[in-house]
C-alpha cells in the first residue's frame, strides 16, 4: 500500500504562526549594515517573508489528506514552483545582463534579494493556493 | 476537466446514507463527496470502485461520462 492511501491528516498549526512572517522585515536590516559594515547576508531575512503562508497553512490544519487534497497540493507546487523559477530567472537576466554592467556589488545585491523574495513569494503561495483550490465554490457545493 | 452526470446523491440516499458516512468509508472528506455529487470534482479509479462497492451500484450507473 502506497503512502498516499494511508489517511494522514495535515499537521496541526496555530494561523497565528503566519505571524513569523514579520520576520522578512529583518531583510532591511541589509541595507544598513551593508552601508555601516558591508554585510550583506542580512538581505537573506526577506525570504521569511514566505512564512506569511503559514496563516494558510493554519486554516488547512488538521485537514484530512485524501486524494483531492493531494491533487490540489499537486497543482498548487507546480504552479508556486513555476512562478519562483521565472522570478529567479528575471532576476538572473536583469542583474547580470544589465545591473551587473555598472556596479557588480549592487548587482549581486539586487540578486540577494530577489532570490529572497522569490522563496518567500514560492512558499507562500504554495499555502495560499492549495488553500484556494480547495475552498474554490465551497459555497456552491453547500447542501 | 471531462464533464460527467453524477448520479451519487441518488445511490447514497438508497442507501440511507450521510455525506459524512459514505466519506468516511471510502476514506475522503466530506466536502469531497459534495463536490464529487455535484460532477465538479474526477475521482480516480480507486476512489470510484470503492464508493460504487459501498452504494452497491456499478460505475457507469453512478458516473455517467458522455
Amino acid at each position: 500500500m502506497s503512502d498516499k492511501n494511508k489517511i494522514t491528516r495535515t499537521k496541526k498549526i496555530n494561523p497565528l504562526f503566519g505571524l513569523l512572517g514579520m520576520f522578512g522585515f529583518l531583510g532591511f536590516m541589509g541595507f544598513w549594515t551593508y552601508k555601516t559594515s558591508g554585510l550583506v547576508f542580512p538581505f537573506i531575512f526577506f525570504a521569511f517573508f514566505g512564512f506569511f503562508g503559514f496563516y494558510y497553512a493554519g486554516k488547512m490544519s488538521d485537514t484530512l489528506m485524501d486524494e483531492r487534497f493531494y491533487e490540489n497540493q499537486a497543482k498548487a507546487e507546480k504552479k508556486a514552483n513555476k512562478i519562483t523559477f521565472i522570478m529567479i530567472w528575471l532576476a538572473l537576466l536583469i542583474t547580470g545582463n544589465y545591473l551587473a554592467q555598472f556596479n557588480i556589488e549592487y548587482a549581486f545585491i539586487a540578486l540577494l534579494i530577489l532570490v529572497s523574495l522569490a522563496f518567500a513569494l514560492g512558499f507562500f503561495m504554495s499555502q495560499y493556493l492549495l488553500y484556494k483550490y480547495d475552498h474554490e465554490s465551497f459555497d456552491d457545493c453547500e447542501e | 476537466m471531462a464533464e460527467f452526470e453524477c448520479k451519487l446523491k441518488y445511490y447514497r440516499q438508497l442507501k440511507d446514507m450521510t455525506q459524512e458516512q459514505l466519506a468516511e468509508k471510502v476514506g475522503v472528506r466530506r466536502e469531497t463527496i459534495m463536490r464529487l455529487e455535484k460532477a465538479q470534482y474526477n475521482p480516480s479509479l480507486k476512489l470510484a470502485i470503492d464508493i460504487s462497492r459501498i452504494v452497491d451500484a456499478p460505475i457507469e450507473d453512478i458516473f455517467i461520462f458522455d
